[in-house]
């Protein structure tokens, strides 16, 4: 911890991105107020604006965390070194900012990297599909900016207080995002679901950590995580409880089964654009307090929660898979997705080991570029037919190949077809999966027999967009060829991040060993869990170097 | 994540050596013009694109001039120069990409650059009235493209990669004249026949792979089945596995080049590949693609021709003597001037492969580099006969044609006299070495490759005979084909009949012979060729002027012999090689009676077992998902009621794992 009385002006520097996005949020609400008219020029105007802002976010992590490396030489030789499997001897330890109320670690980083990505891309797609809807654009890059913050502070937080803050931040903004269309029914039924039932969800959050507090005494999460170390859920039921609420709420932002039944109304009635949001940024930002609640501060007690998690991983991975099969809608039939994709990436946290976080990081990353580019397409279909039907999209081809190709590309990417980047996030992720050993064999069999019915429904509106017969709406449409930029991207980066996998999996590695090497030990309870299932196969140089750290 | 890497230990770092695989960028860029082009519709004029992509090709030649020149300097210092970058670097493994050259490398750059800007050049004549024009120009600047990288390969995956490019590619220009079935029917089967091949080559690169794995998943491993390293990695397999594992992993690799390289058995997709245009008779069919097969073998050398690699190595000369011989025997039947071109070009192929089972690593390349300038002279002069007689290719049909096309003939006449191995011109040079590697290793194969060498000269003379002398008997007035297409052909046969006496090493001493530029690597027995055997040049003059004077003897305009004598005589033979010994049958039965009965009742075994257990598994899975679509209501009170039961039940879970 840091001392006490000496206010240490580093933070500032770390958390520039944020103080940027926030002055952009304001620049936004500025403009918005000032002007009483509305007209396509402003609604551009503030687009542009929030890109900027949302840009130079960006660009200032970027900034930052190049000197944040340029600091610690070890970590050069790290970075640009091919990846070798190094040792965990070389990972920096994270620093801590404000009272060590923020932590700086790689997780930070990559985590508000990938929030930013996916604003950046969110962004431009947006105004061309709310134009079309209400009169009113300044509020939503405001709330859009802001719920992006909240994923931000929730990726930095090292406080169970700052961690709330974030989280409420990113969840009452997504609440409005969801009926920001107050005037369609579907939108405001949309945005009330979600609310009554994140409301809920927080509450057992809140109920969760009152636990932790009143156990441990603190809400610094270092301090937390070593108070929890003395109490043994043999004596303390609490505990059982404490990790059970906690994990409802975090597993409701993920969308994972049995709390998911939320997703496919909220992402079917709000606003596509807000949907992507949603299955994607908001989903980025839940892994990161997943990976920080579970991955470490109740690393000591992965023997109450890795049964669970590793059965509702399955349960969301079958009830996402199948019931995507019967869905009409193609927004719906992505929320399913989300669902099922969600039970994936859990995979990579319930297993305990540094190769199953990277791969999670990693599958993250592709899923924020093949996920937003199906929704980009999902809305620029939407806006060309008026729909998103899979009846209407019938010989979309003929009409509109841009726009069937990047959507092909990234349901291709999403079922996990080689050469994606979908492809290769499952790969690594099943390759740790098996590698931490073989009781978690059946998690694979599950997850290979899910990706196998998965095929059928991402496949479908391919078949139908490409070899189906021209539906009543399409053949009214006016052929164009020409592809939006955001799915151009979206596509490209799908293809380009699988190709070129392994630069991604250099810092998905390094984030996830200095994760675990500051992590508690695995507490070995009465239901013996042993010591491997932390690192599979470790070197004598990772465990002594392990073991100095406990 | 560039980090250039030396292959070798030597530092020595040139800025020219830096961007060497720009030699294989520059068709690819050609093809990227004129697709775009074409798909813009602003490529619209046939000369600019010709005269893209013989740029390109000569950008590549200039390219490897300019890179060879710096290289000779250090050539003593460091045979093998390379750099490359990381492709997949994850845990164990370490997939690179980049390039390699050593001399055998620059040796086949040359070869493929120079043949190909000519035959390039030929093609705007040849193919001047073809209404796809620009497409076959794109393919050939892809095809170059992909020859090239495969050449540069500086590990056998990249290799592979390129090897599928060039069958990619053959498979395309074959079938060029799509509207013809029997050019669709017969790129289908030259891509099933390299399947095969292919497949026995990716088994055999996973087998290797997987057995040595080790070897390549240390900390400072090399990349992963890169040709520096695969010395080391073949002793790993070796020691490691032992003599019978070593052995079959090295010949399913070998079953690569026996399709690549129309090897017996896997050698009739060859001959019918001459439904292609006659360019890519000559560039992809006889001097370049159908090499790979040799270069490859050339590039496993380390793993062949190593101790305990004997019956690898007695393998693939077996392989080669016994296609060199039964080509030539089916070559003697054949009317058409492209198929007898084929079949040769089949026999030739099996004496460079023969060469490097025998350990003659310089002849056989020695060989690939004079067969390629003289055969693709040789089809390009059957190209230019084809042109001129309209279309024609039976020399039934032909003759006299010395009148009318001057040039051609002359030209044809070098490069008969070049295959036939008569000194002074290329064919001697090389397959003289060949015959006295067989002469000093292996006797029966020595005695084959003499015989095979008289059949040559009397096959090849024999189409020489029918086709340029005596009378016309063609309908069609023929006539000599243009410049465009008569200089290349010239330029062809400048090397045709010098570059065998220039890189022997006898005549001209200042410039290095090709046996002391192109050694084997880690060589186990090296065969030195650098005196002539004289019984062996004796026999085969001998044998050689046998060939001749018999075809001399049928079907110059002299007639001596009636040719139908022979015919009749030795029927059963006769029919023998006219059939091509029964392959094509032989394959048909097994697809026919064979494959399709098993196929007939797998099918069977698909629809009714199969089938019903995945319509089985899908009805279920649609009825789960019926079923679990009903929870979804639409009800927010009901799904709390789900978000609460859940966290009960999960309590529950908790609790009952606890207590037990």
């Amino acid at each position: 911890m840091t001392d006490g009385l000496v206010l240490d002006t580093q933070f500032l520097k770390f958390l520039l991105p944020e103080l940027c996005l926030t002055i952009g949020v304001l620049m936004v609400m500025v403009l918005t107020i000032a002007k009483t008219r509305h007209n396509a020029d402003e609604h551009g105007a503030l687009a542009v604006v929030s890109m900027l802002f949302s840009l130079g976010a960006l660009a200032l992590l970027g900034y930052n965390f190049k000197q944040f490396v340029d600091t610690n030489p070890s970590l050069i030789v790290h970075l640009s070194q091919p990846f070798l499997g190094g040792t965990l001897a070389n990972v920096p330890e994270p620093e801590t900012f404000l009272y060590a109320t923020i932590r700086g670690d790689f997780l930070s980083y990559m985590i508000r990297g990938l929030l930013l990505l996916g604003l950046v891309v969110i962004i431009p797609f947006s105004t061309k599909y709310l134009e079309k809807r209400t009169a009113i654009m300044g509020d939503y890059y405001l709330l859009v900016m802001g719920a992006t913050l909240g994923g931000m502070v929730l990726a930095l937080a090292n406080d169970l207080i700052l961690l709330f803050v974030g989280l409420e931040t990113l969840s009452i903004t997504s609440y409005i995002l969801a009926g920001y269309l107050r005037r369609q029914r579907a939108s405001a039924e949309a945005s009330f679901k979600y609310l009554v039932y994140g409301g809920v969800a927080t509450a057992f959050f809140l109920f969760g950590t009152s636990l932790i507090y009143g156990l441990t005494g603190s809400t610094n999460l270092q301090e937390v995580t070593q108070g929890l170390l003395d109490y043994s859920a043999m004596t303390h039921p609490t505990l059982v409880l404490m990790v059970l609420m906690v994990m409802a709420t975090v597993l409701f932002k993920l969308s994972i089964a049995p709390f998911q039944m939320w997703t496919p109304d909220v992402y079917e009635g709000a606003p596509t654009p807000v949907a992507a949001f949603l299955s994607v940024v908001s989903k980025t930002a839940a892994f990161a307090l997943l990976i920080r609640m579970f991955s470490y501060a109740f690393l000591g007690f992965a023997d109450i929660w890795q049964p669970v998690m590793m059965l509702l991983a399955v349960v969301s991975m079958i009830v996402g898979n199948v019931v995507a099969l019967k869905q009409t809608s193609l927004k719906r039939l992505l929320a399913y997705s989300t669902i099922a994709h969600a039970g994936y990436m859990l995979l990579g946290i319930v297993v305990l080991s540094v190769d199953g976080l990277s791969s999670t990081l990693y599958y993250l990353l592709a899923y924020l570029f093949m996920n937003l580019g199906a929704f980009a397409a999902v809305l620029y279909v939407e806006n060309a037919i008026g729909s998103d039907q899979l009846s209407d999209i019938s010989g979309l081809l003929g009409k509109r190949p841009g726009l069937v190709l990047g959507l092909s590309v990234c349901l291709l990417s999403l079922a996990g077809i080689p050469i994606t980047a979908g492809f290769f996030a499952k790969f690594f992720l099943f390759r740790a999966v098996i590698a931490a050993g073989n009781e978690h064999m059946w998690l694979i069999l599950f997850a290979l027999l899910t990706s196998t019915i998965s095929l059928y429904y991402y496949l479908n509106p391919m078949r139908l967009m490409i070899v189906g017969e021209p539906s009543k709406v399409v053949e009214g449409l006016a052929p164009s060829s020409d592809t939006p930029m955001p799915l151009t991207l979206a596509t490209v980066a799908t293809i380009v991040l699988g190709v070129w996998a392994s630069i991604f999996l250099n810092a998905t590695d390094l984030t996830a060993r200095q994760l675990l090497a500051s992590s508690p030990p695995i507490k070995v309870e009465p239901p013996a869990v042993s010591q491997h299932l932390l690192i599979p196969a470790p070197s004598h140089q990772d465990q002594a170097a392990l073991h100095g750290h406990q | 994540m560039i980090e250039p890497n030396s292959l070798v230990g030597n530092s020595v770092q040139f800025e020219t050596l830096s961007n060497v695989w720009m030699v294989a960028i520059y068709p690819l860029i050609a093809f990227a013009i004129i697709m775009f082009g074409r798909w813009q519709g602003f490529l619209k004029t046939k000369p600019v694109t010709a005269a893209i992509v013989v740029l390109s090709t000569l950008m590549s030649f200039l390219h490897t001039l300019g890179v060879f020149n710096v290289y000779k300097e250090i050539i003593g210092i460091t045979p093998t120069i390379g750099e490359t970058f990381h492709w997949l670097h994850v845990g164990a493994l370490h997939m690179d990409v980049g390039w390699m050259l050593d001399p055998t490398g620059f040796m086949m750059l040359f070869v493929v650059t120079v043949v190909s800007a000519l035959i390039q050049v030929y093609t705007y004549g040849y193919m001047e009235e073809d209404p796809n024009f620009h497409r076959f120009y794109a393919y050939l600047a892809l095809f170059n493209f992909s020859m090239l990288a495969l050449v540069l390969a500086p590990n056998l995956v990249q290799m592979y990669m390129f090897w599928e490019m060039v069958g990619v590619s053959s498979y395309l220009l074959i079938g060029f004249w799509v509207s013809r079935p029997s050019a669709a029917s017969a790129a289908v089967k030259a891509f099933l026949m390299n399947r095969v091949g292919d497949f026995g080559l990716l088994v055999g690169l996973l087998s290797f792979t997987f057995l040595t794995w080790a070897f390549w998943s240390g900390d400072a491993a090399p990349g992963l089945l890169s040709f520096p390293a695969l010395g080391k990695a073949s002793e790993y397999l070796m020691l490691h596995h032992g003599t019978a594992i070593f052995s079959i992993v090295g010949l399913l690799i070998f079953l690569g080049p026996v399709a690549k390289s129309a090897q017996l058995p896997l050698h009739t997709w060859l001959p019918d590949a001459m439904e292609g245009p006659t360019p890519i008779s000559a560039l992809i069919h006889a001097a370049t693609m159908v090499a790979a097969g040799v270069f490859l073998i050339a590039r496993m050398y380390p793993m062949y021709n190593m101790p305990g690699g004997e019956m690898i190595m007695t393998v693939i000369a077996w392989v080669g003597g016994l296609t060199a011989v039964v080509a030539a025997t089916i070559a003697l039947t054949q009317f058409d001037i492209k198929k007898a071109l084929a079949y040769s070009t089949m026999s030739q192929l099996g004496y460079m492969v023969m060469a490097m089972g025998l350990g003659a690593y310089a002849a056989g390349l020695f060989h690939l580099m004079t067969h390629a300038f003289f055969k693709a002279m040789l089809f390009l002069a059957s190209g230019s006969v084809i042109h001129g007689c309209h279309h024609e290719q039976d020399m039934r049909r032909m003759g006299g044609l010395h009148k009318t096309m001057p040039i051609t003939a002359w030209v044809y006449l070098i490069g008969t006299i070049a295959i036939t191995g008569v000194l002074p011109f290329s064919g001697f040079w090389s397959k003289d070495e060949i015959v006295a590697a067989a002469f000093s290793h292996q006797t029966l194969l020595y005695y084959i490759a003499v015989g095979t060498a008289g059949l040559t000269a009397f096959y090849m003379f024999r189409t020489y005979f029918m086709t340029f002398t005596g009378q016309y008997r063609g309908h069609h007035e023929a006539h000599e084909s243009p410049l465009v297409m008569t200089l290349p052909l010239i330029l062809l046969a400048i090397p045709s009949i010098g570059i065998g006496w220039l890189l022997s090493g006898f005549f001209v001493t200042d410039f290095p012979s090709f046996a002391t530029l192109i050694t084997a690597p880690a060589s186990f027995h090296h065969h030195a060729a650098h005196h002539i055997n004289w019984t062996v040049l004796g026999t085969s003059m001998v044998v050689v002027m046998g060939g001749f004077a018999a075809a001399f003897a049928m079907y110059s305009p002299m007639r001596l012999l009636d040719p139908a004598l022979f015919v009749n005589g030795a029927k059963p033979l006769y029919t023998l090689f006219s059939n091509k010994w029964y392959w094509d049958e032989f394959y048909s039965f097994i697809a026919r009676q064979v494959y399709l009965t098993v196929a007939q009742v797998s099918a069977w075994f698909d629809k009714a077992v199969i089938d019903g257990l995945v319509g089985l598994s899908a009805f279920s899975v649609n009825m789960s998902a019926s079923g679990l679509r009903q929870l979804q209501n639409g009800r927010v009170q009901s799904y709390l009621l789900v978000f609460v039961l859940g966290l009960l039940l999960l309590s529950a879970y908790t609790a009952v794992q606890w207590l037990n």
